[in-house]
């Protein structure tokens, strides 16, 4: 067989794939030399938006520095980058601070980088008489449970009013107010909560037989409780050494012919104080019937009456927030009912003493517990059988609320509230054992959930009047059972 | 069994194209690969001068993070000396602008050079701000790597 013996190449062919083979490998190598461009463009392009991030967090850090209550910036732009901060109330005296940097690369490649940090201020605690948590809470608190309480601690008789919570000497302290019981002969009941499962009675107090209504603290030496009295509503009690705490100072509000002490709030060496509602049958002149009250208390053995306000309604409950005080009153007996009043207590400001605004609800009902966190305030009403009876307000728009919920049980009313973060801890009086005490999430403002939905049993004792959170543990009177149990986070999720 | 071959080679036009083709394509692998091998060498002096950039604020960061007093400069100057633990410890960058160097030295010790050989670094200067009001102290640095300007970079001190 001969072999076929082709007598003509092919030439073009091989031309074709040769510049083919050719091209690929000039477009491979092409990209991989703008590809290394691209990486070496990005790699600047990061650095130095991490180094303009650190800086716009150190300018919020510096700018809250010389004023707490400095909103974040708008974004600003610098060379390609866009920057911006925000700002956030984790509690009265810690903030979380977040920078933003953004910027495009090229072909339109979008890129951010992100910053947070948590900043504290000594200062803002020093005011808040210490009483401000500079942890941000971690836990989901759906399944909390209470600590037993050993029986015999406490007078049986005693029905817990309020309760605050804090550290001496490496020791936690809690200092439970009570209504006065006549076994015990108390109304101020110090309790070593160190070991929350075995806590020890170190001492009992009374200024007089009436009932403590309500408390607040200047850590580490004393504390001032809100009376019953109508002849020394402000009491001011050293409890430097809490196992034999003696009264400093005492007030009695001033031009009033009644009314008794029955909510109390520090900040500043200022006290506010509130009363329940005193009529004033006429001829009464104004200045006679007043229900709330400021006073310096710079000396905690003689405090200085400042200003007062006639509120004309019960004072339930103060919180003080940016220069002016939050009321959670009476509504009223006309509609729009209002159970939130807003009142400048600046002393330097303008309109001092003068009401900025109200909260109105279309029924009559009391507001019983008020707190403010991050330009929001929480406020906690009395409920009949429907309705809701928790409201988020805005303080920069006091016309509607923002979101509400209803903490469920009939002829109820709020104890207290307490916020961290994205959660908020509400007192239930009224309610049952299983609704008495209520952890709810609140980062979604316009629908709060409540997380604490799966307990069972009787969990509480009823009537919880008053809470303080510290140490991701929650202490709480009640004005039933114990007066006075330390709930915890099980981190058991529902 | 007898084999044949072709009865002709392969022409000079044959030739010259494949000369041709051979010349084009290894032009375009100089040109290929030239930019390639100096962009590599690029990138890592790229990354090379970032890394040491972050190292220098780190450095400062440190500096400033235990500082209870600032030595110098008193407004601005090429040098930041900070006192810590209550002036029993005392830390000093210092940039030489002659030698474009930037020394780093602690508790009075030899300085020892804080930069990457490969890495030039220009125009460093540090801003002090004294405290205004409730305002902190303001400690801002900025140079140059590489001709690439860095910062400026701040740092807010409290004590």
């Amino acid at each position: 067989m001969k072999p076929t013996i082709y007598k003509r190449g092919v030439a073009t062919l091989e031309l074709l794939i040769a510049l083919a083979v050719g091209v690929v490998m000039i477009s491979g190598a092409a990209m991989l030399s703008f590809g290394g461009q691209t990486m070496r463009l990005d790699t600047e392009l990061v650095e130095h938006g991490l180094y303009r991030g650190f800086s716009v967090i150190e300018d919020t850090m510096a700018a809250l520095s010389a004023d707490w209550n400095e909103d974040g910036t708008s974004p600003f732009t610098e060379s390609v980058y866009t920057a911006s901060t925000t700002i956030a109330d984790i509690s009265p005296c810690l903030k979380l601070v977040g920078g933003g940097i953004k910027w495009d690369s090229e072909k339109d490649r979008r890129f951010y980088s992100g910053l947070e940090t948590l900043v504290s201020s000594v200062t803002e605690a020093k005011k808040l008489g210490g009483g401000c948590d500079p942890f941000p809470i971690v836990t989901n608190w759906e399944k909390p449970k209470a600590y037993e309480f050993p029986s015999g601690i406490l007078h049986s008789g005693s029905r817990g009013t309020d309760v605050e919570v804090f550290k001496q000497n490496g020791k936690r302290i809690a200092f439970l107010t009570t209504e006065y019981s006549g076994g015990g002969g108390a109304n101020l009941w110090i309790v070593d909560v160190t070991n929350p499962e075995s806590p020890i009675l170190l001492s009992s107090f009374a200024a007089d037989d009436k009932n403590v209504e309500a408390i607040a603290a200047l850590q580490p030496n004393y504390v001032f409780l809100a009376s019953a009295s109508t002849t020394a509503q402000l009491q001011i009690v050293d409890v430097s050494d809490p196992s034999d705490p003696h009264l400093a100072g005492t007030a009695r509000l001033p031009n009033l012919t009644n009314g008794s002490g029955r909510s109390i709030f520090y900040y500043d060496n200022k006290i506010y104080i509130g009363t329940q509602f005193v009529g004033c049958p006429p001829p009464c002149a104004s200045n006679l019937n007043n229900e709330f009250h400021i006073y310096d208390v710079s000396s905690t053995t003689i405090p200085a009456w400042q200003a007062s306000i006639n509120v004309d309604r019960n004072v339930n409950d103060i919180a003080f927030y940016n220069g002016r005080a939050y009321l959670a009153i009476g509504a009223g007996s006309t509609n729009p009912f209002t159970p939130l009043r807003v009142y400048d207590v600046d002393s330097s400001s303008g309109t001092y003493l003068n009401q900025l605004g109200s909260f109105g609800i279309g029924i009559n009902r009391q507001g019983t517990a008020v707190y403010v966190l991050d330009d929001t305030v929480y406020l906690g009403l009395q409920r009949a059988t429907s309705g809701n009876n928790f409201y988020i307000i805005s303080t920069e728009d006091l016309s509607s609320a923002i979101g509400s919920a209803d903490f469920t049980g009939n002829n109820t009313e709020v104890g207290d509230i307490f916020v961290q973060n994205d959660f908020a801890f509400v007192g239930i009086e009224g309610a049952n054992s299983q609704n008495t005490f209520q952890a709810w999430d609140v980062s979604n403002k316009v629908s709060p959930i409540r997380l604490n939905t799966c307990t069972s049993g009787n969990p509480y004792p009823q009537n919880l009047s008053g809470l303080e959170y510290l140490d991701d543990l929650i202490f709480a009177s009640f004005r039933s059972g114990d007066a006075l149990r330390v709930i915890y986070d099980t981190k058991v999720s529902c | 069994m007898t084999r044949k071959y072709p009865a002709r080679g392969v022409t000079l036009l044959e030739t010259i194209i494949y000369l041709g083709l051979l010349s084009a394509l290894l032009a375009g692998l100089i040109v290929t690969t030239y930019p390639i091998f100096t962009n590599t060498a690029n990138n890592m002096q790229t990354v090379t001068a970032e890394g040491e950039a972050a190292f220098i604020l780190r450095k400062i960061n440190y500096m400033l993070s235990d500082a209870d007093a600032i030595l110098a400069p008193g407004a601005s100057g090429p040098a930041l000396i900070v006192s810590r633990t209550t002036g029993s410890e005392q830390m000093t960058i210092r940039f030489d602008t002659s030698s474009h160097e930037l020394f780093f030295s602690e508790n009075f010790s030899p300085e020892i050079s804080l930069v990457n050989s490969r890495v030039e670094i220009t125009d460093f200067k540090v801003n002090h701000t004294e405290p205004s009001g409730n305002t902190p102290r303001l400690i801002e640095v900025e140079f140059k790597v590489d001709g690439t300007p860095v910062g400026p970079w701040k740092k807010y001190v409290h004590f």
